[in-house]
């Protein structure tokens, strides 16, 4: 089949909502776009208008793999094909008008929330590095952008009220994509609350604690017990008459040991300096 | 970025350089001609660095027509680079056009020339090359000086000598100094990476550091964090490599570690950055964005820097980092945004922006630890009106984030809403002193191996020229020690 054709079939069964399909037709698309030099964007393929236009046709289409590979869960098609986006995305030639609520300040954002969502923090930074450095995007206004950026800020500062409201609320989602990501996020969420509580109660009721990590009050307590141990990986929380205490007794036990290998550093320490002193005399 | 302040100056001072007859200009040049083939011949090295360290003043009194006068005294006629050497140098409108004409006269008088066997030896090939560079460079003729590189890089490729080193590491500088000043960064980028590779078979240290820090200011200037880290994790910085090469390494290491939230690492780095510096006012600009780098970093690991950090340099614009620290120490958010806001440009400059951004965390954790060491006891309604925050739920939750990150020693009475301070324990009966002790005397012990290693010892060239008695050989040296103790400071007359 011609490139052509498979574009047109790809646009139709997108539009149509039929993402499965959308991720059938892209493999062989692909192999046409290597075989017309359309795949990347490079200096010898950027020259003429018709050149740019067809770049674009294949910038379309890779946001189309992005776009349906994420609806489809497809979570490692998402990350290629954004890979394979952003040269195009930085490519001065093809953009040189502002990128305000378009599909492009979209699929970064939705790339953003991918790495919030996997806790890739440090990668989240350096993709944000170059957004806020780039004049095509107006951060402050743009709605796509702001979203995982207040997201992240938010969860760095501790103001977890705050991304609950964000997240719960479907109407302050900008797109649908984002929807995929809120289970993901929240289950995020829930964790960086119960790491915060282990280290900030001596005991809490087992009511407000459920308050705190915004599970519903009918969640009886041996479920919500469960959901913890499971879900978060928490061991030291001991439930007792309707309070969860929690256990720092660890702590104790290891300070024996700590203390022996104190000795031991202090050794180290020591006979380090006179070799050196040594050596200098 | 400091480059470009630098540049504006030299040319500033270009102009109000006195005149200098041409004649004594042309024998200077062949004077370092001279040297560099001393170098050429007993692979001593420090002959170029004082060839360089002359480059600097040189390169203001260098004028159109003492060039042309070079090159064609340098090559015969038939010799294929100085066609393109005059072609390039062809239409510039020198302003100096009356000593033209003297020059040509002086053409006819045929200067003698007494090193015209090994005149056209590599080494001095490249320096005149060199010297172009910095020519086009100083007249702004960019697209000339691009065209001139694609020769350059070819000629190099043709040579294999260890005492091109310097030369080579330098004019790759040029090169990619004018890619920039072309804003395209990124055709550049196989070009350095091939020779940085031959640079490295070939255990060049000079032109292997030149390159690697080339290669991350590109990086970083495209704000391509990944792709320096890349480069970081895949090659070794030379150990020996200059002072000035490490400094600039050290800063840009810096820099990435720091955007990627890796901040203890990175404060390491901008320290090593800013202790490797010359400390000469020629590296002025690169002390300051080392200096606003450090502060920022400083600010993100929780530490205030102290206030001499911003009087140290009376130059520089130090202010908008001045607010900044004063917000976070005061733990007032509203402030905080106020500066932010005001100063946006002037970190946007810097590209300090994003890392600035981050502080807001900071802010409100220093609030809360000024409380938690002001108050043994007090309630999350108290601390959410002190900090300017949303709620006294997010203040519970922001709380607990800050007594997670150990940031406070303290827990929180949820029922009765109040956050209690744990009582400062006896910080002797830990192992906190212990261990700043040994930080601190590791530190001077690596201050003591450092400069035992430093330390400069006659090579065996240097016994065997005394032994021939050349009586040039005593006052070479005088200079060459001259030389070194200004250090490689030549790095930052760029």
């Amino acid at each position: 089949m011609s490139l052509q054709k498979l574009t047109a079939e790809l646009y139709q069964s997108f539009e149509q909502g039929n993402y499965e399909q959308c991720q059938k037709l892209l493999p062989p698309i692909r192999i046409e776009l290597i075989k017309h030099n359309l795949l990347v964007p490079l200096l010898n393929n950027t020259t003429t208008k018709n050149q740019i236009n067809d770049l674009k046709i294949s910038q379309r289409i890779l946001e189309i793999g992005v776009l349906s590979s994420l609806l489809t869960n497809n979570y490692t098609g998402f990350e290629n094909f954004f890979s394979q986006l952003k040269p195009f995305y930085l490519n001065k030639k093809l953009y040189h008008k502002h990128e305000l609520n378009t599909d492009t300040t979209k699929i970064i954002s939705l790339n953003l929330l991918y790495l919030l969502s996997k806790g890739l923090i440090s990668n989240f930074h350096i993709e944000l590095e170059i957004i806020f450095n780039s004049d095509q995007y107006n951060i402050e206004q743009d709605k796509y952008l702001q979203f995982p950026i207040n997201l992240e800020r938010n969860l760095m500062e501790g103001n977890y009220i705050k991304i609950w409201k964000l997240l719960n609320q479907k109407t302050n989602l900008p797109c649908i994509e984002y929807e995929h990501f809120i289970d993901t996020l929240i289950h995020a969420l829930r964790f960086e609350i119960s790491k915060s509580i282990d280290k900030t109660y001596k005991f809490l009721p087992i009511n407000n604690c459920k308050n705190l990590l915004y599970f519903p009050q009918e969640l009886s307590d041996s479920e919500f017990e469960k959901a913890l141990f499971e879900e978060f990986g928490i061991n030291n929380w001991r439930l007792e008459n309707g309070n969860i205490y929690f256990d720092k007794s660890d702590g104790d036990i290891d300070l024996e040991g700590e203390e022996e290998s104190q000795e031991h550093a202090v050794i180290k320490n020591v006979l380090g300096y006179s070799e050196q002193i040594e050596s200098i005399v | 970025m400091t480059e470009t302040e630098k540049e504006t100056s030299t040319k500033t001072i270009t102009k109000e350089v006195d005149e200098q007859s041409p004649e004594s200009i042309v024998k200077e040049i062949e004077q370092s001609f001279s040297l560099i083939s001393k170098t050429a011949s007993s692979f001593d090295n420090r002959y170029i660095t004082k060839v360089f360290r002359d480059l600097g003043p040189l390169r203001r009194k260098l004028t159109k027509p003492i060039l042309v006068t070079i090159i064609n005294k340098l090559y015969p006629d038939s010799h294929s680079n100085k066609q393109y050497l005059i072609e390039v140098l062809d239409g510039i409108n020198s302003d100096s056009g009356e000593t033209k004409m003297e020059i040509d006269h002086e053409n006819n008088d045929d200067i003698e020339v007494d090193v015209d066997e090994d005149i056209l030896i590599p080494e001095v090939e490249l320096y005149v090359h060199l010297l172009v560079q910095v020519f086009l460079l100083d007249q702004n003729q960019l697209e000339k000086l691009n065209t001139l590189n694609d020769n350059i890089i070819q000629l190099m490729k043709l040579y294999n000598k260890r005492s091109l080193d310097f030369i080579e590491a330098k004019i790759w500088f040029y090169i990619a100094r004018t890619k920039e000043l072309l804003e395209d960064l990124h055709t550049i980028r196989t070009e350095l990476l091939n020779s940085l590779r031959t640079a490295t078979l070939r255990h060049d240290t000079e032109t292997t550091s030149s390159i690697i820090t080339l290669l991350l200011r590109n990086y970083l200037l495209t704000h391509d964090i990944n792709q320096a880290s890349n480069l970081v994790e895949k090659t070794i910085f030379p150990e020996n490599a200059s002072n000035a090469l490490a400094a600039r390494y050290y800063y840009y290491l810096a820099r990435i570690s720091a955007i990627q939230l890796d901040y203890s690492t990175a404060h390491e780095y901008v320290i090593a950055a800013i202790r490797k510096a010359p400390q000469t006012n020629l590296a002025n600009g690169f002390i300051q964005s080392a200096t606003k780098l450090s502060i920022i970093i400083e600010l993100l690991t929780g530490d205030i820097p102290e206030l001499k950090t911003f009087k140290k340099n009376e130059i520089g614009n130090y202010e908008p980092y001045f607010y900044v620290t004063k917000a976070v120490k005061l733990g007032d958010l509203n402030l905080f945004s106020k500066v932010v806001n005001q100063y946006e440009e002037l970190f946007k400059k810097d590209d300090n922006f994003t890392l600035v951004l981050r502080l807001r965390q900071n802010v409100i954790k220093t609030g809360i630890r000024i409380i938690s060491l002001s108050y043994s006891k007090i309630s999350l309604k108290d601390i959410c009106i002190k900090l300017h925050l949303d709620s006294e739920e997010s203040t519970e939750y922001i709380v607990s984030k800050a007594i997670r990150d150990g940031v406070i020693e303290a827990s929180i009475n949820h029922q009765k809403g109040f956050m209690q301070s744990k009582e400062l324990l006896d910080i002797y009966s830990t192992k906190l002193p212990q261990s700043e002790f040994d930080q601190r005397i590791n530190f001077c012990l690596q201050l003591r191996n450092d400069s035992v290693k430093s330390m400069r010892y006659p090579s065996d060239n240097d016994n065997k020229s005394e032994l021939n008695g050349k009586s040039d050989s005593k006052g070479d040296e005088i200079d060459l020690i001259r030389a070194i103790e200004d250090g490689d400071l030549d790095d930052f007359m760029d």
